[in-house]
């Protein structure tokens, strides 16, 4: 794929997402038997569900419970990679070598497991204050627990590139230091690495998210895992696309479920292939 | 009369973009040195695995002719020219019961030829694992093959990376006639010694193989070495915009 | 001088920590909460005498004597009652029954991840199938479940009784492949076999007759191990899911209910055995590179005449 087309998929399909979940509405309108399972010719643009409520606005809310912790949860692995990376070549050996042994501790722990503690934790905290979590703390939870891979492969690529002697071997052409290490380590050498390991991270918070209310609502007891039950998961057009399949929802529950997903997987796959080395 | 024991003839190869050797001839004969020559770049290194039988994929043999006189009449490239990858796959799968048996390879800049992750001694044995008759008391036979070499039996003990680069030389050359082959194919094993190391090595190889009766094609760009050691020539020339 | 022994003995230190640690962590973040540990598990709209459950809960003397005493108990093999899942029961028993489940789960995905790192390391597996793993991987493990879940509901796959056989087979192969685990393994096996391969020792070994692989899977063992270690833990933490969609009574499943009802002592216990099994790939890895260390220096005896 061409790189440029690329990046603009995975810049547009990010933007359909934070804009969508910018504009959802706090609340789903009231149900409205009589438009029950209305297809999107009928009620433009993606029809409703069993309720008579429509679809879009599962998708929007959707969007807006995972849009920003997801990009957040990105943002602090990449972060932490780039740290990663710019020790490795700063010199600092004994200290990389400790975050390389703190990432060891972490990678043996099952992600999923130290999640739903956290989830556990943070239910009954919010049952002592009143105020649901939100999706942050468990992206923030899994964002540092992908962040030590992501620390090993941006360092991993920086002793490949020399580790210091690749900083000193540039600051004998005359480059400064702040060029070197944001223009030609990171913007150059790392850039395919943590926007992959970025990505990634975000495909998973986005389906941890829809996985956990999925599994937090069968059956239906609450809209999102995380969230008020004014807040509807892409969970739960995914759980009406599931029933479409048992014969009992619309088709078209189903086919936007998988199109989400899709969307989430395409903002992934194509910045990838846009920051891919030449 | 010595035996012939290698006899290639009219070796020519391309890769997608050009030809990189063209016209090579060479005969080895037991107890004889053969020396290949030839500046950097020229295609000596190629030429020299593809006596063992290797032609790694991407390259084309256009034509020549493998014989292995001693062992019969065969011609090993036979059908490679125009078999492609798959026929040269075929050429390397037939030919690994040759390699380190028959003729044996000493690589240039051995300390990177070795295998990082065994001991000398555990690289000998495994050598003389592939003599035609395996050695009574192992251990005496590693013993004999490192006093040949001029290495003490401690480094038996040793990983590559604990030698030095001319006793790294050393256990390659003890690694290749540690299987007793009747051919050894010697790449520049002077590539990155002293002069004095250089002299040393050279001169090690040439009594090793005089001792033990086999066949030396040694490949090498240093004029001064082959007009010492008396060897019968083969150039190799660098091919421009084929 | 070569420090190898260093991550070999943090990896053994955090293997022996860390199924006391986990299920220490976990009481201490319950105590951190704001309230006391009893109203947050049960809240005193539900459970009006807060101070006589937290007596009878070992609650009322502080997290570490809940978690000492807890853990004694624990290593007589009493792991508590549940509070609110079914109230009253065993936990032992349920945690007995569960983990046999989710082992073959993980045995059954472990066993198609070996599989591709087999075909990967042998050079076996066609690049192709590289490209069909990594879109197959894209997959999340909920969307892939829930096809196994209709296929077995609808009849598609079985006799539609949805047989636990069946749903661990199926379950052990949305586990083996949804994101990116099978993609993941082959990917990073090929990877790491490459780039030994393309090590000068690798090449030369050929010309000496030896086999390539016979050269460089000693060498890459430690970080083959490494890899594999990471995937097996992949694969404990993908169980969750894949247990709760197929309806398989594993300690994933357990460990969710647990979770969704607050049922701390359940939480604790299976997260204590969860902790005990990354403890356990994580040993085997120590163990390999520990063998790996001992056999490089592998010689024979060969004394001076």
């Amino acid at each position: 794929m061409n790189r440029k087309l690329a990046a603009l998929i995975s810049l547009g399909a990010l933007l359909l997402l934070v804009v969508g979940g910018m504009l959802a509405p706090d609340y789903l309108p009231p149900a409205d038997l009589s438009a029950r399972y209305l297809g999107p010719a009928d009620v433009p643009p993606l029809g409703t569900d069993g309720r008579g409520k429509p679809l879009l606005d599962y998708a929007l809310q959707g969007a807006e419970i995972i849009a920003l912790p997801s990009l957040l949860a990105a943002l602090l692995v990449m972060l932490i990679a780039t740290g990663g990376g710019l020790l490795s070549c700063a010199g600092y050996g004994r200290t990389s070598a400790v975050a390389q042994a703190v990432g060891e501790i972490i990678g043996a722990l099952p992600r999923l497991l130290v999640v739903l503690v956290v989830a556990l934790v943070l239910t009954g905290g919010a049952q002592a204050t009143d105020a649901p979590p939100g999706l942050y703390p468990i992206a923030l939870t899994w964002a540092l627990l992908a962040a030590p891979g992501a620390m090993d492969e941006a360092s991993a690529v920086a002793s490949r590139l020399g580790g210091s002697r690749f900083v000193e071997a540039l600051r004998a052409h005359g480059f400064s230091r702040r060029r070197i290490f944001l223009y030609h380590l990171v913007g150059l050498n790392l850039r395919p690495v943590l926007v992959r390991h970025g990505v990634e991270t975000f495909m998973q918070v986005t389906f941890l998210e829809v996985a956990l209310s999925y599994l937090a609502t069968m059956p239906p007891q609450q809209a999102s895992f995380t969230h008020p039950a004014s807040h509807h998961s892409w969970a739960e057009i995914l759980y009406m696309g599931y029933r479409w399949t048992l014969g009992e929802d619309s088709l078209h529950a189903l086919l936007l479920g998988l199109g989400l997903i899709g969307l989430v997987v395409a903002v992934a796959v194509a910045a990838t292939s846009a920051v891919r080395s030449r | 009369m010595s035996e012939i024991l290698l006899q290639l003839s009219d070796l020519a190869i391309r890769s997608a973009t050009r030809m990189l050797v063209e016209g090579v001839n060479i005969e080895v004969r037991s107890g004889a040195v053969t020396a290949l020559m030839g500046p950097s770049g020229s295609g000596k290194t190629l030429t020299a695995r593809a006596v063992m039988g290797q032609l790694d994929p991407g390259l084309h043999l256009v034509s020549g002719s493998l014989k292995y006189p001693v062992l019969g009449d065969q011609d090993w490239f036979a059908g490679v020219s125009e078999g492609g990858n798959r026929a040269q796959a075929r050429l390397l799968k037939s030919s690994a019961g040759l390699r380190g048996s028959y003729m044996a390879y000493s690589p240039q800049l051995a300390s990177s030829a070795l295998n990082p992750g065994r001991t000398l001694g555990r690289q000998l044995e495994i050598a003389l694992s592939r003599r035609d008759e395996a050695p009574s008391d192992p251990a005496r036979a590693i013993r004999e093959v490192l006093a040949e070499v001029g290495l003490d039996v401690s480094t038996a003990k040793a990983l590559p990376a604990e030698l030095s680069g001319g006793m790294c030389q050393r256990a390659a050359l003890a690694v290749a006639v540690a299987c007793q082959p009747r051919l050894v194919i010697a790449d520049e094993p002077e590539t990155g010694l002293d002069p004095v190391l250089t002299r040393g090595v050279t001169e090690l190889l040439l009594q090793v193989c005089q001792q033990r009766g086999c066949g030396l094609l040694l490949i090498s760009h240093q004029q001064e070495t082959v007009d010492r050691i008396g060897a019968e020539v083969v150039y190799t020339r660098m091919e421009v915009g084929t | 001088m070569s420090l190898w022994w260093v991550r070999t003995l943090v990896r053994l230190v955090v293997a022996l920590l860390l199924p006391l640690s986990v299920p220490c962590i976990i009481v201490y973040l319950i105590w951190a909460l704001p309230g006391d540990p009893a109203s947050i598990i049960c809240p005193p709209e539900l459970c009006p005498n807060t101070d006589a459950l937290a007596a009878r809960w070992n609650l009322d003397q502080g997290p570490w004597h809940f978690f000492a005493s807890w853990m004694e108990a624990a290593m007589a093999g009493d792991f508590g009652r549940s509070w609110r899942l079914e109230p009253g029961a065993m936990v032992a028993e349920r945690v007995a029954e569960s983990i046999v489940p989710t082992l073959l789960l993980v045995a059954g995905a472990g066993l198609l991840n070996a599989i591709g790192a087999l075909g990967a390391l042998t050079g076996m597996l066609p690049r192709r199938l590289h490209v069909v793993f990594q879109w197959v991987g894209l997959v999340p493990s909920l969307v892939m479940a829930l096809s196994a879940s209709a296929a077995i509901t609808l009849g598609w796959i079985g006799d539609g009784t949805g047989a636990l056989g069946l749903r661990l087979m199926l379950g052990a192969l949305v586990l083996g492949l949804s994101d990116a685990a099978l993609y993941s393994t082959v990917n990073g096996v090929h990877g790491l076999v490459q780039s030994e391969r393309k090590q000068r020792y690798a090449q030369i070994a050929v010309l000496r007759g030896e086999g390539v692989l016979s050269n460089v899977l000693p060498n890459m063992l430690p970080a083959l191990a490494g890899q594999l270690r990471a995937r097996v833990v992949h694969l404990l933490s993908g169980a969750v899911v894949v247990e709760v969609v197929l309806e398989i009574d594993g300690l994933g499943d357990l460990l969710w209910r647990g979770a969704l009802q607050q049922d701390f002592v359940v939480v604790v216990a299976t997260a204590f055995f969860f902790s005990l099994m990354s403890a356990g790939v994580l040993l085997a890895q120590a163990l390999v590179e520990l063998v790996c260390a001992l056999l490089v220096r592998r010689a024979p005896q060969v004394e001076a005449a």
